[in-house]
Parts: structure tokens; C-alpha cells; sequence
């Protein structure tokens, strides 16, 4: 992509993310990642309309009138982007690949992150680290993310996790909140691949995928191309049978690996290319925010 | 059948060119698709199974189309034109003195007869657009073969040819007759007797003289053939060849004596008489052709239609 046409498309998500950040979740993100808690900030004088429960009674005893505490939440999140760029996520079946899916899920957390002066630091991988960007803040950075995250384009072909949260643990000293948007098409095991950055921090896949993955229409004979290992091989999606296995070969493996998630611990956010995600994020958000509640 | 332009065939060198071009597998389009491993485990229906047959009919196809363009034909009654150039009479003598084993090869001793019959095999073969007949005689003539261009059954007949098979003396006036005979309604350019005896006219109601006379009225050319071997010198008088008679029933015709002493003076005078009667027949050489491409461009058409029918069909592939 031209860096012209990158800007645009950034402009272009900028604006349309810009209702569901500042709106639709806004509430719910800052409440769902919060930061570690109340910070002392300084003590002050009592000023009439203060809280009574505020006041610091050692500090008022000493001094003769009431002083009071003041605090403030802090909000030191850093939010992690790691997003695969692998080429299985050159497959798009409508408007969209599953790449640029990925990036404009991206963009949407990252656009929120700052939006709550979050750090936001971005991590693409395909089966090693292919690019970094460190945790800053500003509106600037964020769009370097986007911008980064739309048009960067991949040296290799593969997938693997695991280079990449290694690479994580490696670079965060603190916990960060985590958002693995990827396809989880990989051998690995993901039970182990996962288990130490999911303690380690808030980590929450997006499994970016698409509907014709699974369920293809009758269109004759297809020569497909495996884009991450270039296999070659010729399916006859007018039949039946073939579709029907296809079928159940899928849901059964994303049931598997909704499965494994779950049991490591993770959340999930389901995004399919070509279709509006934000009722996913909102519904997401909301599940997150009742689970804290209780 | 026969090709045109046999050099054309070479073209079938570039078919696997042409079917690399169109159906080789790394050139051809692909989609994408993100899970290679969950394709691999789909079953192949038969439309894949199928897949080569579309390489193979193309292939097919393409030969035909070669084939085709090499122009196979079929030569047609190539020699009937020729037919009429030059009749021969073969005229042996079987008398019992024809089994007098005076030729020999280098490898064994023949009998005059036999040394004939070889001689003949070949003038026979050296002469395969010409009607030739065959009469044996010693006190009659018999007819082994009329005029034919069947040399393959003129030659099956003369196998069957025995010294004394006719009697015991020479006739050659009524073995001329009978040749004369067979020549007379013949509408050969040229009539030609081959007259081969070992003996003289010892027998027969007709004296050679005379049917001289009678061929030469009618246009026929006797040569002589006076065949005697080693052993002739020996022969008493009145028994050997009678070379003045022979010398001028050639003459009178208008054809030539020769005397044949060894089986290679056999074969030279035979060799000389085929020179002798060679008409130029370059004249009449044409053959006509019947063209066999036509089936050849069908069954191309079929393959090749055969082939893109179902690539746009069921076999088809997309992209």
C-alpha cells in the first residue's frame, strides 16, 4: 500500500471508530481495565463542599484545620497489540481480508486506549516478530500504531505464538492488558504456548475469522492455495460431501480451540471479516464488566 | 498410408509445450485459502479424480490435429495407367533336356530349368508395371499364366513348372503360336515374346518360321534365348541348340538373339532384354490419392471440443 492510501485509510477508520469509542464503550472500557487502583496524590486544605470522608484527621490534629487527602485513580495501563500477520490472513471472502479485519480491530482498541490515556504498544508477528512498537501515549503514537498495523507488510508467510509472547513477557515488566487478534491457525499448542502470558497479563484473543471458512457455496471446482506453506490443491465444492465435511471439520476445530482458550483462562472477542464487529467489542465489554462486578 | 509432409509429424514434439502452457499446475491461477491442513483432509470427489482427463483429451487432440496436418493418404490404382506399356510373354522351354544340371552357382550345380526360374524370379520382380504372361512347352505348349499383373501368382506358377511336364520334344513353333496368341488382342505399345529353349523345333504342326511370320504381322518382338550350359559341346548333332533358326526368328521381329552359356550370361541377357524393352513410363506416372485427413480433423475436433466442453463444465476449475 502507498503511504498516501495508508493516511486515507487511517483517516477513514479514525472517523468511523471515532462513535464507537467515544460513545458505545467508552464507559465500559474504562471501567472493565482498570488501573491498579487509587494513588495518593497530595493533602490540601478542607474547601467547603469536600468530602468529610476525606479528611486526613492526623494532618488536621497537627495543623489545627482540616486538611484532606486527595487521591486519584491511576490509569498507567499499557495496552499490548499483538496482532498476526501471518498470510493465512490474506482470505477474504467480502469486503474484507481478515488482515485488514484484524488491523481495524486494532485500531479501534487502540484509538480507545488513548482515549483513556492508556499506554498502547503494538507487537505483528507472523512466525517471528516482525515489528515492534513500545508502549508510548498521545494521539500521535496511536496512529503510528494504526498506521503501522494497516500497511506493514510481512516477511514471512507462517504462524506461531509462541516467538511472539515471548517476545512480550520479554518487554513488559509490568501487567499489561493484551489483545491477541489473530486467526489461531497454528499447530502449536496453545495450552502451553498461553498459560504463562495469561497469568502473567490480562489477555484477551480476537479470533479474527471468516464465515466462507467453513461454509463455502457450490462453485464447481476450486483450486485452492494454502498461502502459508503454498500446498496446492484442487476441492470440489459442488459436492455435497465435500461441503458437509468441511463444514463439520471447521466448527469443530474452533469449537476446540474455544475450548482451549477457555481452559487457559482467557477472554474472547469473535470477529468475522466483512461484518460490524462492535456489537462483538460492546458484548465483550459488557460479559467483562458484569464478571468484575460479581 | 502415406504422409504428405512426414516432416510435419515432427510438430508432435511440441504438444507437451502446448500442454505445459495450458495446463501446467505452478502457472495456473490459485485462491487463497487459510487452512491448507483443513483441505487436506476433504475427500476427492471424481471431478478431481478426473482432473487429468483434461490434459490427456488436449494432448489427444493435439495429435490428431498433427496427424492431420501431415496429410495421410492412400495411393489409389497407381499402376493401371501403366499397365498398357509393355506385354511379355515369358516363353520357356520344358523339354527333359532341360533338367541337363549344366548352371551352377558358386555354392551348388542347378539344372537349366531352375537356372531359369531364378533367372525369371528377378526379371519378373524388375518389372512390376507390366502385364506379363507365362507359357511352358516341350511338345505342346501350356498356358501357365496369361497376361496378368499378378506377379505374385505368375511367380507361385512358375514354381510349379517341371522339365517333361509337356512330352518329351520341342515344339517351338507351336509354343510361338500359343504366345503369338496370347498377345494378339493385347493393346500394349509393345508385345514382347521371351522365347527360351535349350533344343531346336524337333516336333509340332507349325514351323517357327513361320509363326515369325505371323509375329511380326501383328507387331510382336520375339528375342531368342538359346540356353545351354557347359555340357552343350558334348551334345551330338541335331540335339543342341539351333542358334541359325533362333538368330532369324529374332531378326525377322525385329528383336535379338542371345546366347546364355553360364547362369551369369543367363542373367546379363535377361538383364539386357529388360533394358531393351524399358518404355519410358515417366509419362504416364500419376497416382491418385484419396486424402484421409478428414476422419483425423474429426476426432480432433471431438477431443479438443471434449476438452474445453468440460473445462467450462463440471471439470472446470476456478480461478
Amino acid at each position: 500500500m502507498l503511504a498516501k492510501e495508508i493516511i486515507k485509510k487511517v483517516r477513514q477508520i479514525e472517523i468511523r471508530t471515532r462513535h464507537l469509542v467515544n460513545d458505545v464503550f467508552a464507559g465500559e472500557y474504562h471501567s472493565v481495565f482498570k488501573g491498579r487502583g487509587m494513588e495518593f496524590q497530595e493533602v490540601r486544605e478542607y474547601e467547603p463542599g469536600d468530602d468529610i470522608r476525606s479528611i486526613d484527621w492526623n494532618v488536621t490534629a497537627r495543623m489545627g484545620h482540616p486538611f484532606i487527602k486527595k487521591f486519584s485513580e491511576e490509569r498507567e495501563l499499557t495496552v499490548m497489540l499483538v496482532v498476526d500477520i501471518s498470510a493465512s490472513h490474506l482470505f477474504g471472502s467480502q469486503a474484507q481480508l481478515k488482515k485488514d479485519l484484524a488491523a481495524e480491530i486494532a485500531a479501534v482498541l487502540a484509538f480507545a486506549a488513548i482515549r483513556n490515556n492508556d499506554r498502547v504498544g503494538l507487537i505483528l508477528f507472523s512466525d517471528e516478530v516482525e515489528h515492534f512498537l513500545p508502549p508510548k501515549k498521545g494521539s500521535s503514537h496511536v496512529l503510528r500504531v494504526v498506521r503501522d498495523v494497516l500497511g506493514f507488510r510481512a516477511r514471512r508467510r507462517g504462524t506461531a505464538l509462541m516467538p511472539a509472547l515471548d517476545f512480550l513477557n520479554h518487554i513488559t515488566a509490568r501487567k499489561t492488558v493484551t489483545f491477541l487478534i489473530s486467526d489461531f491457525l497454528t499447530r502449536e499448542d496453545l495450552k502451553a504456548t498461553l498459560r504463562v502470558s495469561a497469568t502473567r497479563h490480562d489477555l484477551v484473543a480476537v479470533i479474527a475469522a471468516d464465515r466462507r471458512e467453513r461454509d463455502w457455496p457450490a462453485a464447481g471446482l476450486v483450486e485452492w492455495r494454502d498461502p502459508e506453506t503454498g500446498a496446492r490443491q484442487v476441492v470440489d465444492t459442488s459436492d455435497a460431501r465435500v461441503r458437509r465435511m468441511l463444514t463439520s471439520l471447521q466448527t469443530q476445530q474452533r469449537a476446540d480451540l474455544k475450548q482451549r482458550l477457555a481452559r487457559t483462562g482467557l477472554d474472547m472477542i469473535e470477529v468475522w471479516a466483512g461484518e460490524a464487529y462492535d456489537r462483538e467489542l460492546v458484548r465483550f465489554f459488557k460479559a467483562r464488566e458484569r464478571r468484575l462486578r460479581t | 498410408m502415406t504422409f504428405a509432409y512426414p516432416w510435419l509429424l515432427l510438430l508432435a514434439l511440441l504438444i507437451p509445450a502446448a500442454l505445459w502452457l495450458r495446463h501446467a499446475r505452478p502457472r495456473m491461477p490459485t485462491l487463497n485459502f487459510s487452512d491448507g491442513a483443513a483441505l487436506a483432509k476433504l475427500p476427492r470427489s471424481w471431478a478431481v479424480r478426473l482432473q487429468p482427463a483434461l490434459p490427456t483429451l488436449f494432448g489427444i487432440g493435439l495429435l490428431c490435429l498433427v496427424v492431420a496436418l501431415a496429410r495421410p493418404q492412400k495411393g489409389l490404382e497407381e499402376s493401371r495407367v501403366r499397365t498398357e506399356v509393355v506385354d511379355i510373354v515369358l516363353l520357356v522351354d520344358v523339354s527333359p533336356s532341360m533338367m541337363t544340371p549344366d548352371f551352377s552357382t558358386p555354392t551348388r550345380t542347378l539344372n537349366r530349368l531352375d537356372a531359369v526360374k531364378l533367372v525369371l524370379d528377378k526379371f519378373i520382380q524388375n518389372r512390376p508395371h507390366d502385364r506379363l504372361g507365362m507359357i511352358g512347352f516341350s511338345a505342346f505348349p501350356y498356358t501357365l499364366c496369361p497376361l496378368t499383373l499378378d506377379h505374385g501368382w505368375l511367380l507361385e506358377r512358375m514354381r510349379n513348372l517341371r522339365p517333361g511336364m509337356l512330352g518329351d520334344s520341342t515344339a517351338i513353333g507351336d509354343g510361338m503360336a500359343s504366345a503369338i496368341n496370347r498377345l494378339r488382342d493385347s493393346q500394349a505399345k509393345s508385345k514382347v515374346v521371351v522365347l527360351l529353349t535349350d533344343g531346336m523345333n524337333n516336333f509340332g504342326t507349325l514351323a517357327p518360321e513361320n509363326a515369325a511370320q505371323a509375329a511380326k504381322a501383328l507387331g510382336i518382338k520375339i528375342y531368342t534365348v538359346g540356353a545351354s550350359g557347359r555340357e552343350a559341346q558334348y551334345a551330338s548333332a541335331g540335339e543342341g541348340v539351333d542358334e541359325a533358326a533362333l538368330k532369324r526368328i529374332a531378326e525377322s521381329t525385329g528383336a535379338t538373339y542371345f546366347c546364355a552359356a553360364s547362369l551369369s550370361g543367363l542373367q546379363r541377357v535377361y538383364e539386357q532384354i529388360d533394358r531393351m524393352e524399358k518404355t519410358d513410363i515417366q509419362v504416364e506416372h500419376f497416382t491418385r490419392y484419396r486424402e484421409l485427413s478428414k476422419p483425423w480433423i474429426i476426432w480432433a475436433l471431438i477431443f479438443l471440443g471434449l476438452e474445453k466442453w468440460l473445462a467450462l463444465t463440471r471439470l472446470g476449475r476456478l480461478p
